[in-house]
Order: structure tokens, then C-alpha cells, then sequence
């Protein structure tokens, strides 16, 4: 290998005579190693940023379910003030007599607004540490609601999102931890 | 207060980065360096201004970047130490003649680079016409010729 000949040519060790130069050899190979561990850790930021450790990716889409059958997918990866989908499905086991009542924690609001639920709600309230949102659902099959979450905190930020049934008071409960990136 | 952690968190990143891939100088960059720059410049004021438009918030950054390029100015003429990991120190490429090839493929350079730098400045045309080349901190290429060219293909006693 070249370098290794190099390495023992005279000429390559310690400072240079006769040119009055700040040159530091030691120094120099410290930094061309800094700089591979630079590189390493570009590349590092491009893979994990394909897939999805930053936020939007398939490391991030998560979903979680009860045995009830309501389902959560969300991003457990967002970025500060960048909008984002959680989606919601509840069985018809949930709805009663054409309303959903869906509520999410106080919590989960205080980091984030909703910039928009798809359906539009019929109504809202709160009711302590949770705000219930009422949906009327007509037809058979299980019910999709998509909220759009711009995340307002940067850092951990924990949440549940509550489904009760208007007639017997039956409800199921997930629970979502998500990380917001600055 | 959000502004200035932006400002800075900028600054560093930018820093950081382009220490990292190795400087070259301005006046060496190609059309698609050039473009390449621009759009870095795009993406970073995105995660600097967010979505605040306000000139309080377009002075707040300046001010910010500036002081910290001040600083940083101030530290570096302070402490030579700091100023050799921010900026680079120069590295001898030839001597006497000689390419120190290991430092050459380390610094991403070749004996072209070399030769055409020698051409461009000093009109010289072998590389044993060349008594120093040093690669210097902004990433150009200095060559000092020999006062009196030695005769072809020879290397004279250093």
C-alpha cells in the first residue's frame, strides 16, 4: 500500500523545515478521524431518516388495538409544528344507536391541536381530564375517523384516546406515547 | 428566545457539517457546488424561520448569527487550539518535489490537483518543478515553486 511507504518516507514525520507553516501532524490525523466518524454519522442520519427513526416512516406508523377492536395508527416519531394523521377505527360494537362517542386526554391536547377531524364532530365536551368528541354513525361496519395533530411540544408526549358507549357506559382505552423531534 | 436557539442550533449544524465534508474554497467550486449551496441555504432557512415571518424575528436571527460568528472570531484568536479544530490547519502535499501521496488521498486530492493548481498559478509543467504544495485551511492549493528549477527529473539533495 502507498501510505505505508509513505509513512516511512522522512519527509511525512514531525514538521517540515524550512517552511514556516503551522502544521501539526498529529492534529491533522485527529481531525481525517473526526471526519470519518462524520461521515459514518451522515450516513446514519439518511438511514434512519429512511426509515422513519425521524419522524414519517415505516419505524414510525405504529397501531395499536384492544380486544374490542379499536384501532389506533398513529406516528410515534412527529416533529415540532409539522402536521401529522392519527387514525382511529371502532367496531360497531362501540356505536350506539348511531353515535360514537370518542374521547381523547387532556394530556394528549395540552401538546398538540387538531387542526382537523374528518368526520366533523356533532358535538364536543369536556369532562375532566378527557374531551369527548360524539360522531354520529350511520351504516353497518366499523367507523373510520382521521385526526390531523400538529404536535406544539417538543419531546415525550403521552396520551389516551377513550371510546364509550352512549347506552351501557362499555368502553375501551389505548393509550399512545410519541416523540416529538425539534 | 425559540429564535435564537434556532439561529444557533443552525450555525453549529452548518459547522459541524461542513468541517466535516472538507472545505473547498470558493473560488474552486463548480456550477453544481454552487446550486448545491444554494438549495442548503433554502432548507436551512426553513428550520430557522419556521413560521414566523415577523422582521423582530428576521433581526433577532441576524443579530444572533452575527454575534456568534463574532464570538467565535474572538475565541479563535484567543486559543489557537480551537482555532485548528474549527478551521483546519494547512498540510504540506509535496515536498521537494515529492507528492506525499497517504496526505494526498486523505485530503481527497490527487496529483492532478496539484499539477493543475501549479499550471494555473506558476505556469509549471512537472511536479518536480514544484518545491511545496500546501493544501492550505480554506481547501486551495499553494505552490511554491523552486527559486532556480532544477534540471528535469532531478531531485537535488534537501
Amino acid at each position: 500500500m502507498a501510505g505505508a511507504l509513505q509513512f516511512w518516507s522522512p519527509v511525512t514525520t514531525g514538521r517540515t523545515t524550512g517552511l514556516e507553516i503551522d502544521q501539526d501532524t498529529r492534529h491533522q490525523r485527529a481531525s481525517w478521524r473526526l471526519q470519518r466518524i462524520g461521515w459514518a454519522m451522515m450516513t446514519f442520519v439518511v438511514i434512519a431518516a429512511l426509515a422513519g427513526l425521524l419522524g414519517s416512516g415505516p419505524l414510525s406508523r405504529s397501531r395499536t388495538s384492544t380486544t374490542s377492536g379499536l384501532q389506533l395508527e398513529y406516528e410515534r416519531f412527529a416533529r415540532y409544528q409539522d402536521s401529522h394523521r392519527m387514525t382511529l377505527r371502532l367496531p360497531q360494537s362501540l356505536v350506539h344507536a348511531g353515535r360514537a362517542r370518542v374521547s381523547i386526554s387532556r394530556a394528549f391536547l395540552d401538546g398538540s391541536t387538531i387542526e382537523s377531524i374528518v368526520p366533523q364532530p356533532e358535538a364536543q365536551h369536556l369532562e375532566g381530564e378527557w374531551v369527548a368528541y360524539l360522531f354520529r354513525v350511520t351504516g353497518t361496519g366499523p367507523a373510520t375517523i382521521s385526526f390531523v395533530i400538529t404536535p406544539q411540544r417538543i419531546g415525550r408526549l403521552a396520551g389516551g384516546v377513550r371510546v364509550q358507549r352512549e347506552g351501557d357506559g362499555q368502553s375501551s382505552e389505548l393509550h399512545l406515547v410519541q416523540w416529538t423531534y425539534p | 428566545v425559540e429564535s435564537v436557539i434556532r439561529a444557533v442550533a443552525i450555525y453549529s449544524l452548518l459547522l459541524v457539517l461542513f468541517r466535516i465534508t472538507g472545505n473547498r474554497s470558493l473560488g474552486q467550486i463548480t456550477t453544481f457546488d454552487f446550486v448545491l449551496l444554494l438549495i442548503i441555504s433554502e432548507a436551512a432557512q426553513n428550520g430557522m424561520v419556521g413560521n414566523n415571518y415577523s422582521i423582530t424575528n428576521a433581526v433577532i436571527l441576524i443579530v444572533t448569527l452575527v454575534t456568534v460568528d463574532v464570538l467565535l472570531s474572538l475565541l479563535k484568536t484567543r486559543a489557537p487550539r480551537i482555532e485548528r479544530w474549527l478551521e483546519g490547519a494547512p498540510l504540506v502535499i509535496v515536498e521537494h518535489g515529492q507528492p506525499l501521496l497517504d496526505r494526498m488521498r486523505r485530503a481527497r486530492l490527487d496529483e492532478q490537483d496539484v499539477l493543475a493548481a501549479a499550471r494555473r498559478h506558476h505556469g509549471l509543467e512537472r511536479m518536480a518543478q514544484i518545491k511545496y504544495a500546501v493544501l492550505e485551511r480554506g481547501g486551495d492549493i499553494t505552490i511554491l515553486p523552486w527559486s532556480q528549477p532544477p534540471a528535469a527529473g532531478n531531485r537535488p539533495a534537501a
